[in-house]
């Protein structure tokens, strides 16, 4: 079970995990560390803003299927 | 032939025949008695199940005594088959009936119309007996059980509309992750109705791409939370294809449903709560994220920039050592021409 957003949130938090231990491990070779850098910071601010904005809703689905 | 005994009898002892009773003369007798009798008839008689059987006629044979009597009843199939529990050896029960004669044997016996427990409550009782069948069953294996996942957006919820116990789960949720689409399914949450109610939203919402089913209902007393307790309930939990939450009654209350689920929340409130991630804290987990991963780019380059210093330093060292040493030559070679000038 799972869903879309889950799977983007979990998946961007591992990314982002991967790329400090790669940091801290000196594994990005210095061209390419900025843009991984920003990248998953870049990523991470998408994570924010997906679960910030209100889309909360109600679906009655009973009486539709049903009555 | 009887007749003729009758007969031989006043002759021999000079007893009337009027006055003489065939048995079965004297068993229609004391029926008769005992049926006109208002004391015998439609009485409750209060006592503990011994002697039990339960042949495969459907009737239940059961003898009631106390400290010093026995009293035969036979419970038979058309007053027994909407009993609501099961009745064992050595329960305290109270039975509802009308004396009768049993003519094989001329013995009385109760002709028993319905039985109460005592002691442990009727309710108490069933719930007992049905959860020690569904547990021998294997429904509340945890093995069976399904993952309950961690961030589910997309929530069934089963309650009463507009009950409390909807309105606590709708708060919660929107108050914890306010990008939920819960898909509503109503349903009678009490009363003999609930059930079939209850499995008929669990079956659409099985059909629907909900991540999580709550089903919700607010504190009760017993008789109130019976209809969770219901067997084809807890099967239809069972073979849910999506994972259920039960947020039934309060934190004391326990029923079948919150042994089936693949988990139980205390309350409505808390089933929210389980079933979505509260916002601020992935938010601060994402932020958290965000430092330390600042602070390792940030270190990496600190840590880049003095290896460069370094390397610098190194290529300068080397540069001043080789001066050095052609310096050194120079020396020695101006030495070794004076000395051979000489």
């Amino acid at each position: 079970m799972g869903n879309e957003i889950e799977g983007k949130i979990e998946s961007s938090i591992k990314d982002a995990e991967k790329i400090i231990e790669d940091f801290d491990n000196f594994k990005i070779g210095e061209k390419d560390a900025e843009n991984v850098f920003r990248q998953s910071n870049k990523i991470l601010d998408e994570c924010i803003d997906l679960i910030s904005n209100d889309k909360f809703r109600i679906e009655e689905i009973q009486k539709r299927k049903i009555s | 032939m009887a007749e003729q005994f009758l007969l031989q009898a006043e002759q021999l002892y000079g007893v009337k025949k009027e006055s003489i009773y065939t048995v079965t003369q004297l068993t229609n007798y004391i029926r008769k008695k005992i049926r006109s009798d208002n004391n015998l008839i439609q009485i409750y008689v209060l006592g503990e199940i011994t002697d039990i059987s339960k042949p495969s006629s459907g009737h239940i044979y059961f003898s009631l005594k106390d400290e010093s009597s026995l009293l035969s009843c036979a419970f038979f199939r058309q007053n027994n088959k909407t009993l609501a529990f099961g009745l064992e050896q050595g329960m305290e029960v109270l039975c509802f009936g009308s004396l009768t004669i049993y003519e094989d044997k001329s013995t009385y016996q109760l002709d028993v119309a319905s039985v109460y427990p005592v002691g442990e409550g009727a309710l108490w009782l069933k719930f007992k007996q049905t959860k020690e069948k569904l547990e021998r069953e294997g429904l509340f294996d945890e093995k069976r059980k399904r993952k309950v996942p961690a961030f589910a957006t997309r929530i069934g919820l089963i309650a009463s509309k507009g009950s409390e116990a909807y309105h606590d789960v709708i708060v919660k949720l929107k108050e914890r992750l306010p990008i939920v689409t819960v898909l509503f399914a109503s349903s009678s949450m009490q009363g003999d109705y609930a059930p079939n109610e209850v499995i008929r939203a669990l079956s659409i919402l099985n059909e629907s791409n909900a991540d999580v089913i709550i089903i919700a209902r607010g504190g009760g007393s017993i008789e109130d939370l019976m209809c969770f307790n219901n067997e084809d309930l807890a099967y239809a939990i069972s073979k849910s294809r999506i994972p259920i939450i039960s947020g039934v009654g309060h934190a004391e209350d326990f029923t079948i449903v919150d042994f089936v689920v693949d988990k139980r929340a205390t309350t409505p409130t808390n089933a929210a709560e389980i079933a979505v991630p509260d916002k601020n804290e992935v938010i601060e987990r994402i932020e958290t994220l965000k430092h330390k991963l600042k602070k390792s780019y940030e270190n990496y380059l600190k840590v880049k920039h003095k290896e460069k210093e370094l390397e610098i330093k190194e290529k300068a060292l080397k540069k001043y050592k080789i001066a050095i040493a052609v310096i050194l030559i120079i020396i020695i070679v101006y030495f070794i021409i004076k000395e051979l000038l000489k």
